[in-house]
């Protein structure tokens, strides 16, 4: 846990229950066959071909070797996977969820023109709530159900840095929430970003146009940035046309700087978006919202460290015929993490955070009662301890409390053992809880007794103990690998039963659990051409009332491919090959789909990107429409062509 | 599901088999600029150059850039002068060098090195945010993953550096500059 201390500090969001995956398996001959190939390719390429280069060429060679920040993260006993902002750029994503794609250890299905169901290990679903998201620190969940809306999270994807995924339990870090995964978003520092950028691209789902400004002042530097996009409604897999495009926009800013007393780094966004009206509503879904963060660290004398982060988010959804929500949270965080003497390493911390919403029902359900205030509170200790001969003790507990059902204890023990520099084993244990929220507490229908569904009056903490075992390490200079096995039981999940009065009720009478592994492996076989396989294996059993629906819709398998290719100074090709397995229930196909993306390097301050996606199938489906919905309802990805051109001024 | 453990373990096992295959590309880019720097700066006329003496290059907090940089040096000369790469160690001489390379590593003692050489013709190189100030002529900077570099006109100048027009046209950024 001790990098993902050292990125960020944060805690507890929450997300709902939900839906499903894709998956199922590919040909592992292929895989070995394409390494193979690669691997005997090495000696072919001369090591010493950038001293041919010209100046102008050295000056545009995009470096993909790992940054420092990974290789802290090398050595963090998780099984953690970082998405650099350069991989974001050169597949061709427009939005955050299709980025996330490129972490193998998360599962992302897209359900329609807006929604994603994202998860890690499992208990997928539109409202996943088994994973903590954060964008510089900012939790992006909302306490109506512990989940995301992915649809209002948004940054200029040029300015990301890099987005830091683990799965497996953060809570002692992290706080309630991050049961299965955690997903750190992070943008440059303003320093980062001087000069003034524009983007635009297109591609069969839509056009995104984004903008940025940033330069330096006395002692810091800003940027700037406006975006907007628009995303072209979908197709079913019955050939009608789905009423789910949307519009949004956001703009802007952040700025850092080295004050006398420490650093500091402020930034802030708005945005607001306005989603089609379903045929059955009235009008047309609005989102809005803004949010602020600033946050102050500082180095002591003794090498310890201070970091201070608070927060101001405001978000709006106006879903007409259904509900209308606005939500206002305030957050404060203080971490603090000694040096490490004589192999001894801490770091204490605590926060709060107050959140107050207003959910005015206009359909059959309501949240009762329509206002709530709700508190978290939180503190968490953690030491690090090194035994000798290459052994690391790692011992932490985070204790939380909530207004629905009090005091959670969050402790995580981890071993790690670095038999020599490039290799390490690691096993954890942790317990985590994933707390109730609105949904699972407050939900009425209908809106005035007597009520045939009626909240959940006893519902408490979701719990889960995982124990992981990992393996991680170099092999050779350009290969490194990471294998983490794990194996969580759940308790209490959500369940659905029957008062006395006959009504349905929210309980946590199911049980579960889920094992898998999670295997990557990367391969620079050149300077310029580089691979990387992974393979996702999942396992999930559940006991109790589970008949009406399983807790998540999950793939079996999931595998991937990547080949990054400079074929030159000028020009990169990519190739993305990913299978995913079926989802159980509601069933979903397997599929495998095959993206290529051509970087072009027009001049020194001009690219041009072009891709194609999904090149194996015509169509294929993500994810359900829903439980008892037919498939034909359910959305299609079709064949794309993509074009995004760049410019620096 | 054993099948593709198996694989992945395999395709671990077959990247392990190509030693030697280079990763860095980072080292290997900062090796070649330093090259590059020594074709594009002139040095006070001395006898050196003209008895084809070699280039010294001296590198410290650095190790990987400069194995990188001996391996070019087997191979190619710079104005038909042979490089010569010095791995040097904290506190050892400083005499001799044409470039000095300060690592990442070494940023703690960048400053008393840079200074032990000020006013002497020797190319300082860094690699690190706002060593220009700590009086590099070069740095090294990292601007949108790609490796970039500043220049410090003035610090040249004090040494007795000439920079050409055609580096200088690629610089990132350019401190003191004439108006």
């Amino acid at each position: 846990m001790s990098a993902q201390q050292k990125s960020h500090p944060c805690h507890g969001p929450w997300r709902g229950n939900g839906r499903a995956l894709p998956r199922q398996g590919l040909a592992c001959v292929t895989l070995c066959v394409l390494i193979g190939a690669a691997a005997a390719r090495a000696d072919d390429v001369p090591a010493q071909d950038f001293i041919n280069l010209s100046l102008e060429e050295l000056n545009n060679f995009r470096v993909t070797s790992v940054s420092k920040k990974e290789e802290l993260l090398a050595d963090a006993p998780a099984s953690i996977y970082v998405i650099t902002g350069e991989a974001i750029q050169r597949s061709g994503a427009r939005s955050l969820p299709e980025a996330l794609r490129l972490a193998p250890n998360l599962q992302v299905a897209q359900i329609d023109a807006n929604q994603y169901a994202i998860s890690a290990r499992g208990f997928n679903s539109g409202t996943a709530n088994k994973l903590l998201v954060m964008i510089d620190g900012r939790t992006v969940y909302t306490p109506l159900y512990s989940g995301v809306f992915w649809d209002a999270q948004n940054t200029m994807l040029l300015d990301i840095d890099r987005i830091e995924v683990i799965s497996g339990p953060g809570g002692t870090v992290w706080g309630t929430n991050a049961v299965n995964g955690v997903i750190n978003i992070i943008t440059k520092a303003a320093q980062q970003t001087e000069g003034e950028t524009a983007r635009f691209s297109t591609d069969n789902t839509g056009t995104s146009v984004e903008a940025r400004r940033g330069a330096a002042f006395d002692g810091g530097a800003y940027r700037l940035y406006v975006k907007a996009e628009r995303w072209l409604q979908t197709i079913e897999a019955d050939g009608v046309a789905s009423a789910d495009g949307w519009t949004n926009s956001q703009a802007g800013f952040r700025s850092d700087w080295h004050g006398a007393l420490g650093d500091v780094s402020v930034m802030g966004d708005v945005y607001q978006g306005a989603e089609q009206a379903q045929s059955n509503a009235p009008g047309a879904t609005r989102i809005a919202g803004a949010n602020t963060i600033v946050r102050w660290e500082r180095g002591l004398d003794d090498g310890a460290h201070l970091h201070l982060q608070t927060y101001l988010d405001r978000t709006t959804r106006d879903v007409p015929g259904a509900y209308v929500d606005a939500l206002n949270t305030l957050d404060l965080d203080l971490q603090y993490s000694t040096a490490e003497v004589d192999g001894l390493q801490s770091t204490v911390g605590g926060g709060y955070r107050v959140s107050a919403d207003r959910v005015d029902s206009l359909g059959l359900a309501a949240f009762l009662p329509a206002r709530r205030t709700l508190h978290w509170a939180n503190l968490f200790g953690q030491q690090e301890r090194a035994l000798g001969a290459g052994w690391r003790l790692i011992a932490g507990l985070r204790l939380e409390s909530n207004d629905y059902s009090g005091l959670d204890w969050l402790p995580n023990l981890k071993l790690a053992w670095r038999p020599a520099p490039e290799r390490m084993v690691w096993l954890g244990l942790a317990r985590t809880a994933r707390a109730p929220s609105r949904l699972d507490t407050d939900l009425y229908a209908p809106a005035k007794p007597p009520f045939l569904i009626a909240g959940g009056p006893d519902f408490r903490s979701e719990i889960a103990y995982t124990l992981e075992l990992g393996l991680r390490g170099q092999a050779g200079p350009g290969c490194s690998y990471s294998l983490v096995g794990f194996l969580s039981r759940y308790q209490w999940l959500r369940s659905l039963g029957i008062n006395s009065a006959g009504a349905l009720i929210l309980e946590n009478r199911v049980d579960g659990q889920v094992r898998g592994v999670e295997a990557h492996a990367s391969y620079a076989a050149t300077p310029s051409w580089s691979l990387e396989a992974a393979a996702t294996l999942l396992h999930e059993d559940f006991d109790g009332p589970v008949a009406q629906s399983l807790p998540g819709d999950d793939p079996v398998s999931q595998l991937s491919l990547r080949s990054k290719w400079q074929l030159d100074a000028h020009r990169q090709l990519d190739l993305a090959l990913r299978h995913v397995g079926a989802l159980p229930a509601p069933m979903v196909s397997a599929y495998t789909t095959l993206d290529l993306h051509l970087g072009l390097q027009l001049s020194p301050a001009t690219e041009l990107q072009l891709g194609a996606s999904n090149l194996l199938n015509r169509r294929h489906t993500e994810y359900p429409a829903g439980a008892g919905v037919p498939l034909g309802q359910s959305i299609v990805i079709e064949r794309a062509l993509e074009l995004t051109l760049t410019a620096r001024f | 599901m054993w099948r593709l453990l198996c694989c992945l373990m395999l395709s671990a096992g077959s990247a392990l088999a190509v030693d030697g295959a280079p990763a860095d590309i980072e080292n290997q880019i900062k090796a070649s600029y330093l090259y590059k720097f020594a074709t594009y700066v002139d040095w006070p006329a001395g006898d050196a150059e003209q008895s084809g003496a070699p280039l010294t290059i001296g590198v410290i907090g650095a190790d990987s850039l400069g194995e990188e940089l001996k391996k070019l040096s087997l191979k190619y000369a710079v104005r038909n002068r042979p490089v010569q790469v010095r791995m040097l160690k904290p506190g050892g001489p400083l005499d001799g060098l044409q470039i000095l390379f300060v690592g990442q590593h070494a940023d703690a003692r960048a400053q008393a090195l840079i200074d032990s050489v000020a006013g002497q013709p020797v190319l300082t190189v860094t690699e690190s945010a706002g060593m220009l100030a700590a009086g590099s002529v070069i740095n090294l900077v990292r601007v949108d993953e790609r490796i970039r570099f500043e220049v410090s006109l003035s610090h040249a100048k004090s040494g007795g550096l000439k920079i050409s027009s055609r580096l200088l046209d690629v610089a990132y950024k350019i401190e003191g500059k004439a108006p």
